[in-house]
This record gives C-alpha cells, sequence and structure tokens, in this order.
C-alpha cells in the first residue's frame, strides 16, 4: 500500500501540468458511457411505444434520440481518446527527458556500479511499461468503473426482479476476469522465460558463427537447439489450455447469461411484470459487462508492474550527485594548466586504497608521462585530474587552486581526453572531430586534421570528412579512430591534455602516424600520457613510475637512466635485445 | 505461404479439425439469434393467453445447453489452432537454424546478426499468429459476414439490404485506418529504435561525453530524438482514436437503420415483418460486430505474416555448403598445404584481393604472414577452412585439392585462434571442450595447463564451472586469448591457424602467451597472421603480402635484407618499440 502511496506521490507531478486536459477528458468519458448507456433504452422505448402499439412519430421521436446519443457518443469517445494519448505521449516525453538529463548530470562512480544495459533498460523497457499503463489505463480506472456501475443500475431501474439475474452473472465474470485471467498472466511469463532462452542461443550462435564452423559444431548445435525449442514447445502446449479454458468460460457465459435472461424475463412476463422491449435490452446489457471487466483487470495487472518500473525510474532520477559542484563555483576564463597533487589519497571502496600518498607537480605546458603496470594507479591518476572522483585526503589543485572549488564543467571545457579505446559516435568523421566543439566549421576541422597530418587519410575515405562511421567505428581501424580523436582534443585546444595511450599493437605505417600526430597535440600543453611507446616517453619532461599506487622514481629518461633503477634496468634489457 | 506448404501439408488434418470446430462455434451463433426470435414471437405472446411455461423451459433450456456447448466447441478449436501454430513455429524455427549453421562466410559478411535474429524471433512469431489466429480470424470474416447475409435476405430481404449498404462504407473506413496505422506504427518502432540507439551510444561513450563536459550538448541532442518518438507515436495512437469511435458509430446506425425502417415495416404492415424478426436482426447486428472489429487487425496480422514468410523464405532458399560437392577424404593428415596460382575476391564483386599465390607450407612447417592492413592476409587463411572457394588455382592438402576432402572432417582437423576470441556463455570447461565436447575433464584440465590458464581457473570460486561469455564472467584479453588457445589445443588439430590472435593485447601479454603459442606450434603445420616482429620471429618462413601477391616468402634474417617493407617495419617497431607495460613486467623479453 505504501508503495501504491509512495509511486503515485511521485507520478502524478508529471500528470499535475495536464490537469485540466484531464479533467476534460474524464468529462467526455462520463458522456460517453451516458451516452452508450441511453442508446439501448431508446431502442428498447422506441420497440415498446412506437413500434408495438403501432405509434409512428413515436418511432420517429425515439429514432432521433438514438441518432443524437450516437452523435454524442462518437463525439465524446473521439476527444475523450484524442486527450487521453496527447497527455500520454506528453508524459513521456518529460519522464524521458528528465531520465536522461539526470544520467548525464550523475558522476562517473554512478556509472562504475550501473552498466549501461542496466541503463538502457530503465529509459526504455521501464518507461514503456508507463506507456502502457498510461494508453491503456489513464481512461480505464473510472469509465470503465462507471460503465459497470452504469450497466448494472440501468438494470435495476428497468426491471429490479430481472436484474437478480445479475447475482449469478456478475461473480461468475469478476472470477473468469480477475482470477483465471491472473493465473494465464502468471503462466504467460514462465513461457515468455523459456522464449527468451531459444532466441538467446540462437544469437549467440550467429554471433559466434566463425567458431562453430571453425570447430565443426554445427550438428551439435542443432541438436541443443532442437533441445530448447523442443523445451519450450512443450511448456506452451501445457499453457495453452489454460488460455482455451478461459475463452470458454467467457463464451459459455455470455451465451448462458442470455438463456437466463429469457428464461427469467419469460417468466415474469408470464406475471405481467415486465415488457418485451426491457427484455431485449436486458439481453444487450449483460453481454456488455464483460469488456469493461477485462480492461479493469488489465488496468490493474499494468498498474502493479508500472510500481515496479516506476520505482527504479524515481531512484535514478532521486540518485544523488556523488562528485558535485560547490556553490557558486568558480568558472575561470582560462587556465594556465599547471597540476599539482600533494600526499593525494584515494579508493574506490572503502578499505582497499589505490593510491598511497602520490605528490608530484607539472607546470604548464610540461609533458608527464606515466608508466606502471596494471593496477599500479595509473588510470585513476588520471581520472582524479578530470574529476571523475574526489580525492580522500591531501590536495589536488590546478593553477594553484583545489580543484574542488572550480565548476567541474568550466574546468573539463579547457582540458581533452583520449581513452585508450576512443570513442566513436555513430554519424560524419566531421561530426566525430567537432563532437567536443559542435560549432566549429568545416574549416577548422580540416585545420586541425592538416596539423595533425591526416588531411590526406581522411579525404581518401569513401566520402572524406563527410563519410559516415559507425557506432564504435566499426567501419574504421583503431589506428585511425585514435586519430580521428586525437583531432577531436585538437580542435578544443585545451590547456590540459590527457591520453591514454593504446597498447595495442598497430601496423607500423598507421604507428608512424599516430606517434607524429601525438607529438604536434602535446605542443605547447601541459600533457598527462598514460604511455607504453618507447618514442613517447623519451620525449616526456618528467616521467612518473607508479607501483602499487606510489610514485617510486621520477625524472626524465636520461635521468632515470643514470639513477639505475628499475626503469634503467629495463631500458638496458630492450637495448641488448 | 507456399514455402511452407510441406509442413503444412504435414498438418493438414489438424487443421481441418480446428477448422470444423469453428464453423460449428458459428452455426451455434446463428442458431442463437434464431432461437430467441423464435421465444418472442411464438412463446411469449402465448404466456399471457393461458398457455403453459413448458414451451419457455424448453426453448430456455436449449438456448442455456447451447451456450454450454459452444464454450467447449470454444476450447477444442482455440486448442487445436494453438498447438497447430506452435508446432509449425517449432519446425520452421527448427528448419531455420540449421539452415544457418550450415550458411558460408560470405553469407554472414553481408548479413547482420540483429537482423537475422529478428527473423528467427519477430518473423517466427509473426507467422505463429498468422496461424494460431489470423487463419481463424480471416475465415470467419468472410463465413460470418456472408452467413449473416444470408440468414437476414432469407428472413427479410428489404432491411438486409438497407442493413448492408454499410458494409462497404465499413470496408472502406477499416482499409482507410489500417493502411494508416500500420505505417504510423512503423514509423513509431524506427523512431524509437533511433532513441535506443542514441542513448546506447551515450551510456558506452559517458565517461568521454563527461570528460569533454558535452552533456547539455548530448541532452540537447536527446530532446529532438526524443521529440520525434512522441509525434510519432502521437500519431500512431491518435489513429487507433479515430478509429476506435467510428467502428462504434456505424454499429450504433445499424441498430438505427433497423429499428427505424424495420419498425416502420411493422407499423405499415409491409413484408411480413414481425417484432421477433426485428430483434433477431439485432442480435445478428451484434454477431457482424466481431468481424468488422477483428478485420482491422486481421488485416495486419495478414500482411505481416506474408512479409515474415517471405523474409524466412529467403534465408532458407540459400545453398549451404551441404549442398556443394563435398568429397570423403578422411586421411590422417600430414599437413603439407600448397597453394597453386590461387585468385580470390569477395562474392560481392569487389576487386580481386588475392592475386596469383603461389606457395608450399612442408608438414610441421611454421610459416607466417606479414602484411599492411587490406594486403589479403585474412582472406588467405580463411580459404584453407574452405570458409571461401578460390575463383582460380588450386589449394591442396598432402596432394590432394580441398574439395576432395570430407568438410567437416577438414574443419575438425583445423585448430583456429581468431583475433578477437569468441567466448560462448557456458562453463570455462564446456568452452574449451568446443571443439571436442566428448573430451574427458582430464584432457580439457591438460589443455588448460599447457595454455597456462589453469591455474587462473583454479582462483575462481567456481572453477572449471564458472559461466563466461556475455552474461557471465568479465575476463581480460588475454585470459580470453589463452582460453581459445587450450580450444585449440584439445582439438589436437594436423593444420595450426593463428589469425592475427595477439594484436590486440598489450605488448606485456603478448610476450606472455607466445611461449604458449609456441608450444601449441611445435610439430604442427602452422600458418600465423602477425604484425609483431616478435611474433613473426616464432615462424620458420615468413610469407609477405602486398596488395594480394606475394612479395617475398623467406626468413627473417633474409627478408630483412630483401624487403623493403619488412625493414622499415623493424625499423619503426625498433624506434617506436612499446614498452610501458613492458617497464614493470621486470623480465626480459
Amino acid at each position: 500500500m505504501s508503495e501504491i502511496r509512495s509511486f503515485l506521490r511521485k507520478f502524478l507531478p508529471y500528470l499535475a501540468p495536464y490537469r485540466r486536459d484531464i479533467i476534460v477528458m474524464y468529462a467526455a468519458a462520463i458522456l460517453n458511457v451516458a451516452a452508450l448507456i441511453s442508446i439501448p433504452i431508446l431502442i428498447q422505448r422506441a420497440i415498446d411505444f412506437g413500434i408495438v402499439p403501432r405509434d409512428t412519430s413515436m418511432l420517429l421521436n425515439m429514432a432521433g434520440f438514438v441518432a443524437a446519443a450516437a452523435a454524442l457518443q462518437f463525439i465524446s469517445f473521439r476527444t475523450q481518446g484524442r486527450i487521453m494519448m496527447r497527455v500520454g505521449n506528453r508524459v513521456l516525453f518529460d519522464l524521458r527527458r528528465d531520465l536522461f538529463g539526470s544520467i548525464q548530470r550523475l558522476s562517473v562512480p554512478f556509472f562504475d556500479a550501473n552498466k549501461s544495459g542496466k541503463l538502457m533498460t530503465r529509459v526504455t523497457s521501464d518507461v514503456q511499461v508507463l506507456e502502457e499503463l498510461l494508453m491503456a489505463g489513464l481512461d480505464t480506472v473510472l469509465v470503465d468503473v462507471m460503465m459497470i456501475f452504469g450497466l448494472i443500475s440501468a438494470m435495476i431501474i428497468l426491471n429490479a426482479r430481472l436484474s437478480l439475474v445479475l447475482l449469478l452473472v456478475v461473480p461468475l465474470l469478476a472470477l473468469i476476469v480477475f482470477v483465471l485471467r491472473n493465473r494465464i498472466m502468471d503462466a504467460a511469463s514462465g513461457i515468455q522465460k523459456k522464449l527468451s532462452g531459444v532466441n538467446s542461443y540462437l544469437n549467440e550462435s550467429l554471433s559466434g558463427i566463425r567458431v562453430v564452423q571453425a570447430f565443426a559444431r554445427e550438428r551439435r548445435n542443432i541438436r541443443e537447439f532442437q533441445r530448447i525449442n523442443g523445451e519450450y514447445y512443450d511448456n506452451s502446449r501445457r499453457f495453452y489450455p489454460l488460455h482455451a479454458i478461459f475463452w470458454q468460460a467467457v463464451a459459455t457465459l455470455n451465451t448462458v447469461s442470455q438463456g437466463l435472461v429469457i428464461l427469467v424475463g419469460g417468466l415474469l412476463l408470464y406475471r405481467d411484470l415486465i415488457t418485451i422491449g426491457v427484455i431485449v435490452a436486458f439481453l444487450s446489457y449483460v453481454t456488455r459487462l464483460f469488456q469493461p471487466m477485462q480492461k479493469i483487470s488489465n488496468m490493474l495487472n499494468q498498474f502493479s508492474r508500472a510500481i515496479v518500473s516506476g520505482r527504479r525510474i524515481f531512484e535514478i532520477l532521486e540518485e544523488p550527485v556523488a562528485v558535485p559542484d560547490k556553490e557558486n563555483a568558480f568558472e575561470p576564463p582560462a587556465i594556465r594548466g599547471e597540476v599539482e597533487f600533494t600526499d593525494v589519497h584515494f579508493s574506490y571502496h572503502p578499505g582497499e586504497p589505490v593510491l598511497k600518498g602520490v605528490s608530484f607537480l607539472v607546470n604548464p605546458g610540461q609533458m608527464c608521462a606515466i608508466v606502471g603496470h596494471t593496477g599500479s594507479g595509473k588510470s585513476t591518476t588520471i581520472h582524479l585530474i578530470n574529476r571523475f572522483y574526489d580525492i580522500d585526503s591531501g590536495h589536488l589543485k590546478i593553477d594553484g587552486r583545489d580543484i574542488r572549488d572550480y565548476s567541474q564543467r568550466s574546468l573539463r571545457s579547457r582540458m581533452a581526453t583520449v581513452m585508450q579505446d576512443p570513442q566513436i559516435f555513430s554519424g560524419s568523421v566531421a561530426e566525430n572531430i567537432r563532437f567536443g566543439r559542435p560549432e566549429a566549421g568545416i574549416d577548422q576541422v580540416r585545420q586541425v586534421a592538416r596539423t595533425l597530418g591526416i588531411e590526406e587519410m581522411i579525404d581518401g575515405f569513401p566520402r572524406g570528412f563527410d563519410t559516415e562511421v559507425g557506432q564504435n567505428g566499426g567501419n574504421i581501424s583503431l589506428g585511425q579512430r585514435q586519430l580521428l580523436a586525437f583531432a577531436r582534443a585538437m580542435l578544443r585546444n585545451p590547456s590540459i591534455l590527457i591520453l591514454d595511450e593504446a597498447s595495442a599493437y598497430l601496423d607500423s605505417e598507421t604507428e608512424a602516424m599516430v606517434q607524429k600526430a601525438l607529438g604536434v597535440l602535446m605542443e605547447g600543453r601541459t600533457s598527462f600520457v598514460i604511455a607504453h611507446r618507447l618514442s613517447t616517453i623519451r620525449n616526456a619532461d618528467q616521467i612518473l613510475v607508479l607501483e602499487d599506487g606510489h610514485i617510486v622514481e621520477r625524472g626524465n629518461h636520461e635521468e632515470l637512466i643514470g639513477a639505475e633503477g628499475t626503469y634503467a634496468s629495463y631500458i638496458r634489457t630492450l637495448e641488448t635485445h | 505461404m507456399r514455402p511452407f506448404s510441406s509442413i503444412i501439408a504435414r498438418y493438414k488434418k489438424e487443421m481441418a479439425i480446428a477448422i470444423a470446430f469453428m464453423v460449428l462455434i458459428d452455426i451455434l451463433a446463428y442458431a442463437i439469434p434464431l432461437l430467441i426470435r423464435y421465444v418472442t414471437d411464438e412463446v411469449y405472446p402465448q404466456l399471457g393467453s393461458g398457455g403453459g411455461l413448458e414451451p419457455l423451459f424448453l426453448f430456455g433450456g436449449i438456448i442455456v445447453a447451447a451456450g454450454v456447448v459452444r464454450g467447449g466447441m470454444v476450447h477444442l478449436m482455440i486448442r487445436s489452432f494453438w498447438y497447430l501454430a506452435e508446432t509449425v513455429v517449432r519446425d520452421i524455427r527448427n528448419a531455420l537454424f540449421e539452415k544457418l549453421q550450415h550458411l558460408p562466410a560470405q553469407f554472414y559478411d553481408t548479413a547482420r546478426t540483429g537482423d537475422l535474429m529478428s527473423r528467427v524471433s519477430a518473423d517466427v512469431q509473426m507467422l505463429r499468429n498468422f496461424f494460431a489466429f489470423g487463419i481463424e480470424h480471416r475465415i470467419r470474416v468472410a463465413l460470418i459476414t456472408l452467413t449473416v447475409l444470408a440468414l437476414m435476405i432469407w428472413q427479410n430481404w428489404r432491411l438486409a439490404l438497407v442493413v448492408y449498404s454499410i458494409i462497404p462504407v465499413i470496408l472502406y473506413l477499416v482499409i482507410y485506418f489500417s493502411t494508416r496505422m500500420s505505417r504510423a506504427t512503423i514509423n513509431k518502432h524506427r523512431r524509437t529504435g533511433d532513441l535506443s540507439s542514441f542513448l546506447q551510444e551515450n551510456l558506452y561513450g559517458i565517461r568521454i561525453v563527461k570528460a569533454l563536459a558535452m552533456e547539455d550538448r548530448q541532452i540537447e541532442a536527446f530532446a529532438d530524438v526524443n521529440q520525434s518518438v512522441k509525434d510519432a507515436s502521437t500519431e500512431a495512437a491518435d489513429l487507433q482514436a479515430r478509429m476506435n469511435p467510428v467502428l462504434i458509430l456505424t454499429n450504433t446506425l445499424g441498430s438505427l437503420i433497423i429499428v427505424l425502417y424495420g419498425g416502420w415495416q411493422i407499423v405499415s404492415g409491409t413484408g411480413d415483418m414481425t417484432l421477433g424478426t426485428l430483434l433477431g436482426f439485432m442480435s445478428y447486428l451484434a454477431i457482424i460486430g466481431f468481424p468488422v472489429y477483428i478485420l482491422a487487425f486481421n488485416t495486419s496480422t495478414m500482411s505481416l505474416a506474408s512479409g515474415a514468410t517471405a523474409r524466412i523464405h529467403q534465408v532458407l532458399s540459400q545453398s549451404d555448403q551441404r549442398q556443394r560437392d563435398n568429397g570423403h577424404r578422411r586421411d590422417r593428415i600430414r599437413g603439407e598445404l600448397a597453394f597453386r596460382s590461387v585468385g580470390f575476391s569477395y562474392p560481392d564483386g569487389g576487386a580481386p584481393v588475392l592475386k596469383d599465390i603461389d606457395f608450399t607450407i612442408e608438414p610441421g612447417e611454421r610459416v607466417a604472414i606479414f602484411g599492411l592492413t587490406g594486403s589479403g592476409k585474412s582472406s588467405l587463411i580463411s580459404l584453407i577452412p574452405r570458409f571461401y572457394e578460390p575463383d582460380s588455382g588450386i589449394i591442396s592438402l598432402d596432394g590432394g585439392p580441398l574439395a576432395e576432402w570430407d568438410l567437416e572432417y577438414l574443419r575438425s582437423r583445423i585448430g583456429m585462434v581468431l583475433q578477437e576470441s569468441f567466448l560462448f556463455s557456458m562453463s570455462i570447461l564446456d568452452n574449451i571442450a568446443y571443439g571436442r565436447p566428448d573430451a574427458c575433464r582430464e584432457e580439457i584440465v591438460e589443455a588448460a595447463k599447457a595454455a597456462r590458464i589453469h591455474d587462473y581457473i583454479m582462483t575462481l570460486p567456481e572453477g572449471y564451472e564458472s559461466t563466461v561469455g556475455e552474461f557471465g564472467l568479465g575476463l581480460s584479453g588475454g585470459q580470453k586469448q589463452r582460453i581459445a588457445i587450450a580450444r585449440a589445443i584439445l582439438k589436437d588439430p594436423s593444420i595450426l591457424i593463428l589469425d592475427d590472435c595477439t594484436s590486440s593485447l598489450d605488448s606485456r601479454t603478448e610476450q606472455e602467451i607466445q611461449a604458449e603459442l609456441r608450444d601449441l606450434m611445435a610439430g604442427r603445420t602452422t600458418v600465423i597472421i602477425a604484425q609483431r616482429i616478435s611474433t613473426l620471429r616464432l615462424a620458420d618462413r615468413i610469407i609477405v603480402l602486398r596488395d594480394g601477391r606475394v612479395d617475398h616468402m623467406d626468413s627473417h634474417e633474409a627478408l630483412l635484407t630483401k624487403s623493403r617493407l619488412y625493414r622499415s617495419a623493424y625499423q619503426i617497431q625498433s624506434n617506436y618499440g612499446s614498452i610501458g607495460e613492458d617497464v614493470m613486467s621486470g623480465g626480459p623479453a
């Protein structure tokens, strides 16, 4: 119960802006129900007072009323449907907008904890569950309840004795619609799981088809698929009788209730307690109870699913920002690019320190290479300069000012980052380059490409700068992806450059191109590079050798060689190789 | 439906039974208004004028009994149709899967997995709907409309014709709305798909979005996508919200016509119209309500099913490798591979990828292939397990052309480690045993030890039973490659093909698995594609491939003097030699 209340408390504000529309919708719905219920009564009157006593003018009068009621019903039903789907779609728009906005606002630790697939589900499937509720449920809540009460009251008013038949019909109908149907829904979701098992086996066989064929596994996989498919089939054979029973019950009750009306109506007629027209009206009313009941039951199911989905959606909307900006955070017009770590400690999880007192100073325009093996804290160090996380203790200063004083937006807009596996977005090459500065013109894009020495390479693509690259850069090589990411970074003209050099080996031609472009890119900027290439490291003003969260050696290439430490011993191994 | 006639033919009897039940249900449905008419006209008037109650009980009882029988029929019909649907669909799904397993690589070059998936899941589902209720609805729409027309004409042809004059209007409206609705729905799905891809990309690249402070731009871009989803789904919903009132209105108009014209007939005494006939007409109108209501839905079921049938048929009619000429040779393989003036281009009609390739690999020899991106390395090795067939020339194994060998046997004797090792969502044990499912546990552990992944596996809580793959444990690139190597070791292949399997690894990991590769190659004919000189040096001879031709084939030392391409690659790698990770790995290469 408290779940329902908390869902409504958060969800109703989304409906609030459309309060007036919703009121009009319900007014139209009331008219619609009234007209629908009045039509059989008017027809009954046309028969009893027009046709049976052969009164033509009464017949025409009643027919006129029927026509008027039909027109009213048409207009009000149309109005009701129109408003419902407009409001529903607007609410969904608002919900998706807020959800996406709040995902963009959240900080990196949130994305560490929540895989992108899970978040996708929130914005697509969970919103869709709410869509179904809005589209099917918004008008149902009142309309169908009114419909049922309207039908029952109409029958009681027309003939209270005959309406006693309902004492038998309504409970049976409720049993079918609410109890039997829910059992079917439960069974159906079990079947659905089996079916998605079939589909995911298939999906994997297709993704790995090369391996399947290279290992000559086809025949065995076909047998396995037939087994899974057969399992689903057997389950569905057990499920469908339930489905058949449901429709059997509906059909039986429908006809049997008509038979009952005929029987009981006849008895009443025998005693002169009813007219034929009323019996006819009853015949049409009793068969109309099913649909609204079915819709209410449907709505209740959707509502309980919506509560679950809604809870997950609102969890994201209410998620606190892990790395917040200060109030009135500093927005520098420009930064020089001095970065200083003083005894910085950091851990992702309490009790598992990753950086254990790191201190260094990088002056504006200097290049700093960070080396160390996996888990030594290299990536963490550059994440902290990006302020993806806040440090546990110590000081991290940019241009002599605590990093937490700056607004993240303005700070990052003075920096650029190239990741190890550069993200390419679907769109043209030019769009990818200007991703970080969308207002840049094509001349600027070309200028940057020229400076980096990759203009010719891009012009060699099928449609040059307009070549569409797929998501994840499917149709271009890793080396080319990296070069585009360099151009993207360069176009922003950042004061601080952060770069995670690719560890994978590219073919020698591309490798030479990347090395050249890298040199151009870093010129005159404070740069931090997680380096994997000897040539990159050699050019660094300062090399930080990280081991287990500590800086164990620092200096430039010559100094470190002279220091005869870990770094030097490796270089010697390499040279004698 | 023609492509499935053979499957349908198998279930002719079931289909006939289902249709028979359906007809019985409808007959009962027409009988009930007749009964109601009889009661109103013959039984009710007698009730007041001293007649007994027996006829009332008799006919009332008959209606109730008819209801019970009808319910039973509904049950049997639904069961028959749905069983039929599930059975047919199971068979089609199996046939599709079997076909997909045997389709050649060239099919998979152009087909996208997502598209194929939707054929086997969504399209098959459309067909299921066709059998489960598409046929039933289609036949009933025609059957009910015609029978009711006949009954109405039989009872009062004037009134019948007037009532049926609204049928063309209804048909027109249904067609009008259903074509627009299916267009709108497709559009809505497409827009929703756009939104999903946008979202997926944004979430996948969220760190770069944040690093470049592009959140606001992304929110703006999302607003556009979101707006078009809203517009498309508003349009689709609006059509539905327009059609429903129209359908109800036509039904009410039908009642109005009956009351007005039928009533006038009674009042004026034309065409021996009775009150019972009028009530009967009202019930018939309620019966035609069903076909009218279902027609739009049925039209879309049918058109979706016919589209699905065409797409499924397109896959099923592809010729697969089993139908190609296939040899029967299953001798023990020594491993002598010879390419004789082999030329190859991809079936989509591009420029030749390989030209006049000519070389021989001795049994047990290790040969590496080196070349720039696009020089034809991967194409060359994919000819060996006959993923593709050469356009010209002959590839022979132990002196016999590849086509003479039994394809399944040939592939079972070739071990491959691909650039990106694909692991299936199953236990590590099953993944290693993928090429030899009958292997015993000891053999699998032995292979894992040889690939130096055993110790790591033992640190996992579930050991060899740990699930990997998409929904399982996340493994590093090096760990995955080691499992792939174990998979190849367990197969104990006569020929080993390594397709650039180390380039995606960092140099430290690459050096670590070189030892495993060396063990794996020992005594087997090996073809290995590599970029790094350190890996190339594992080979006895190196083929330098340039623009689809063999430029040189010689040892490392000889190539340094002979091949300019090879020498420059060697120099670049020495200058830009990748260290980084290696600095800390401590050990020499």
